[in-house]
Formats: C-alpha cells, structure tokens, sequence
C-alpha cells in the first residue's frame, strides 16, 4: 500500500475528499514530526510508540582504503510495535 | 519536552493543527493508525509520505540457548513490523546535530610530547668537576691524566693511579723498616708522588748527604708504573665521589706520615750532627762527594735513627766479624754505633785509594770511613794522599 492508497482509503474512511485526507495526513505528520523533534514520546494503543533515539559518535573504518572516519553523532526516529502488533502479524 | 503523548493529545494537537474539530480529528487518527494496519496485514507494507515505511519483515528461525538452564532452544522464525523512517523525518530530527559531518581521521597524528633526552650530557657534566678536583688535590700524574677527554675514564685511571701510589708508598715504607739511616732517601720518594714541589726540595736536602741518587731513581721509578695503570685500568668506571675520599684518605696517610719522620729528619739536622749517609744501593755515590758531606768533627759519629732492638741484634765486638759480615748484607739496616778501642793497623794509603776502600778492607763495610776519619782527627777527608799512614781503630758497638 502506498501513500496515494493510503490516502484514498482514508478519505473514504472519514468520508472526506482524498485533497483533504492528504491535507489532514500532512497536518498529522508534521504534529508527529514536531513531537519526535521535541523528544516526545508518542503512545498509540493498539499499535506502537515512536520516539526518537541518541545515536553516539562512533569510528567506522573503510575496509576498503582503511580510511577512519569520525562519524558524528545523530538523532534518529525509531517505532516500537506494541504487543498486539506481534501477535497479529504471528497467526 | 520527554513527554509521553497518547493518542488523544496527538489527535488535540491534529485539531488544533488543521484547524478541524476535536471530534474529527480523533476520528481522523484513529482512521490513519487503522488504516496502517489493515494495509501491513493485507500488504506487509504501508508507505506514508513525510513519516516512513511501515513493513512486516520475515525473521528467520535460528537456535539459541536459554541462559537459565543452558538449553539449546529454537527460536522459530516469525514476523515482525519494522519502521523505516522517511528522510524528511529524519532530517528534522536530527536537526540539532545536522551541522556535524564524518570527519576522516589522519593516522599519522602522533604525540609529540616527549623532548630529546639530556641524559649523557648531564653525566659528562657532573663528571667534569669531579676530574677538575682530581686535578686540583691529586697528584701531578693525575693531572696529565685528567686532562684526556674522556672524564669518567680519566676519573677512574686516576683513582687506580693513587692506588699505584699508594703500593709505591708501602714499598718506600717497608725500605723505611729496613734501612733507617736512609730515611731521607726514601721519604723523599714517598713525598713525591704526593706533591713534585715538596718532593724537589726532600731531594734537595737529600742532595747534600748524597743521596739523591736513590731519590731520582725511585721518581723514575714511580713514572713507569703510574703509566701502566692508567693504561690498564682505563676500563673500569667508578663513581667519582667514591673517588674523591680514596684520595682525600691516601692524602690523610701521607700527610700522617710526612709528619711522622719529619721530626726525626730534621730534628738531627737541628741538632748539628748530619747523619752518616749510607750508601744502600749500588748506585753509591762517588766517594769524592760522600768526604764533602761528612762534616769532620763529628765527636760520634751518627750513622742511626735506628730503635734500639737492633743493636742488640747486630752487638759485634769483634772487627773480625764486622768484615766477616757479607757485602751484599751491607746496607740492610745497620744502624750500630761504634766507638774507637785502640788501632788494629797501620795503613799506607796507596795511591788512587779512598777512605771508603779503606773502610771496606779493614771492616768489610765501606760505610764505616768516617771512623777512621775520626780516629785519625782528618782535618780534610779529601785530602788523602799517597804514602799517608793511616790508624785503622778497632770498633766496638756502642752501648
């Protein structure tokens, strides 16, 4: 399912116009975006959590020249399934 | 901030967001996260633009090992939902960080933090003054020693040097034992491996009673051995202060025994008598220059320092036994005063004949002359001429 099938089950989920589902998804992600940049922590029942995680500063070599890099550290976005999701996915 | 947000406060924050009612915007939420589920369980994918890619991905199975009881445990293989972030969410997460890029880390950076060690040069220093006081306390070998580059060598051939010396002492000591008239001969050579100067003016004093011969030749003999030493004891390596007391110790044990036969030297001379010297080496002075030495009116003539043990040992009566008495023996340590009893013979002087071959024929011991000097009230001992009747005295030791 992509994001163009995504939207138009929405729409027709919420009986609103695909323009305004994208809208409302674009709305949705970008409160998500502002949350995770927040580092919040985002609870959804049924489903997962999304936070984001503290990668640290690491050196990565180049097997090939050998070359070392200093890979700075970063933040990253992560999503943990929730227990359902598991399961569900097992039967 | 760190807060934990439950799909409520998502969909309150959606409403205020798109402007749409609180009630809608749960609906709305609730919607999307249904929708997802039913697109993973139909699809194994949903992809939303903005926020990522959610999939169902295999695992598969693989062994274990419970770590309670140690079981080796199969781990069957399932699914599970995986969350692959879009690139714009990650850009914006990662927005405090963005500024930093991977940095190539060069491998020939190297700590440079050590500084050149000085370790030789500090020893060549403190080894420097050490052989600057050798030079100034020690000997005058030491000091053509200690002028070679090299200073802990020098150092330690100089201390090997003292030791030399010091065994030229005892042996000058062990001839002080045996021969006590030549006292002056001998100290003399002790004195001069200690000081050259002090040594010059002994050998000097020594010139007048002629014998300065032995003086000379001990010097001589001194040169030699201190140059084997340093030749051969270059290559040992001491600490200089350890050094520095061996030669203040020796310095101590001439000084001590300077002291100790200055009395008896010069004591003598004080007193007017100028003792016999007894020519103990066959290097003898000429017997022209031993009569100078003599002074005439000796009333008894001192021919000792000696302790008195030794004229017991020596207590002859008899001229007999004094000529019986073998010329090699002659110079060990007589020290027997004798005095006049009578004459024995009557002597023509020949020509070319010296009081000391009188002596010698009569007595067996050419040091004897100045008896017959005596006896004969000799106004010039040199003055021996041909056809002179001479009284040979009978000697007996004194007591």
């Amino acid at each position: 399912m992509n994001n163009k099938e995504f939207i138009s089950k929405l729409a027709k989920r919420c009986g609103i116009t695909p323009a305004e589902a994208a809208a409302g998804v674009e709305s949705f992600v970008a409160v998500m975006t502002e949350r995770l940049k927040d580092n919040d922590q985002l609870n959804v029942s049924g489903f997962g959590v999304f936070e984001v995680k503290m990668r640290k500063e690491r050196v990565s070599v180049n097997p090939k020249s050998g070359q070392r890099f200093l890979v700075p550290p970063k933040i990253v976005p992560a999503f943990r399934p929730s227990g359902k999701m598991k399961d569900k996915f097992n039967d | 901030m760190d807060a934990k947000l439950n799909h409520s406060d998502l969909s309150a924050l959606l409403a205020k967001q798109a402007e749409i009612s609180g009630a809608k915007a749960e609906l709305f939420t609730k919607a999307f996260f249904d929708i997802i589920l039913e697109g993973l369980e139909k699809d194994g994918m949903v992809k939303i633009n903005g926020l990522g890619t959610f999939k169902v991905t295999d695992v598969a199975s693989r062994s274990s090992v419970n770590v309670n009881t140690g079981e080796k445990i199969e781990i069957k293989g399932h699914k599970k939902l995986t969350f692959l972030p879009a690139d714009a969410l990650k850009e914006k997460v990662n927005q405090p960080f963005a500024m930093f890029e991977p940095v190539e880390i060069d491998d020939s950076y190297v700590d440079d933090s050590e500084e050149p060690a000085e370790g030789e040069e500090i020893v060549q220093n403190e080894a420097q003054p050490v052989a600057d006081d050798v030079q100034s306390e020690a000997l005058p070998e030491v000091e053509t020693i200690a002028e070679e580059p090299q200073a802990e060598e020098t150092t330690t051939a100089s201390e090997e040097t003292v030791a030399d010396t010091a065994e030229t002492i005892e042996t000058a000591n062990e001839e002080i034992a045996q021969e006590e008239p030549s006292i002056e001969e001998v100290v003399p050579a002790a004195e001069e491996t200690n000081k050259e100067e002090q040594a010059e003016d002994i050998a000097e004093e020594a010139d007048e009673n002629g014998a300065t011969e032995e003086a000379v030749n001990k010097i001589k003999n001194s040169y030699p051995l201190t140059d084997t030493a340093k030749a051969d004891e270059t290559e040992e390596k001491k600490g200089g202060h350890a050094l520095l007391y061996t030669l203040l110790i020796i310095c101590a044990i001439l000084i001590a025994l300077a002291i100790y036969f200055y009395p008896v030297l010069f004591g003598k001379r004080d007193g007017g008598k100028k003792p016999v010297a007894h020519a103990t080496s066959n290097t003898a002075p000429a017997p022209a220059k031993v009569v100078e030495t003599i002074v005439p009116d000796t009333a008894t003539v001192a021919a000792d320092v000696a302790p008195a043990p030794k004229e017991e040992e020596y207590a002859f009566t008899m001229v007999e036994e004094l000529a019986a008495r073998s010329v090699g023996s002659i110079g060990r340590g007589d020290t027997l005063l004798y005095v006049a009893d009578g004459a024995i013979a009557t002597h023509t002087v020949a020509a070319d004949e010296t009081l000391v071959r009188i002596a010698l024929k009569y007595y067996g011991d050419k040091r004897l002359w100045p008896y017959i000097v005596q006896y004969n009230k000799l106004d010039n001992p040199n003055g021996l001429s041909k056809g002179m009747e001479l009284q040979i005295p009978r000697l007996q030791p004194a007591k």
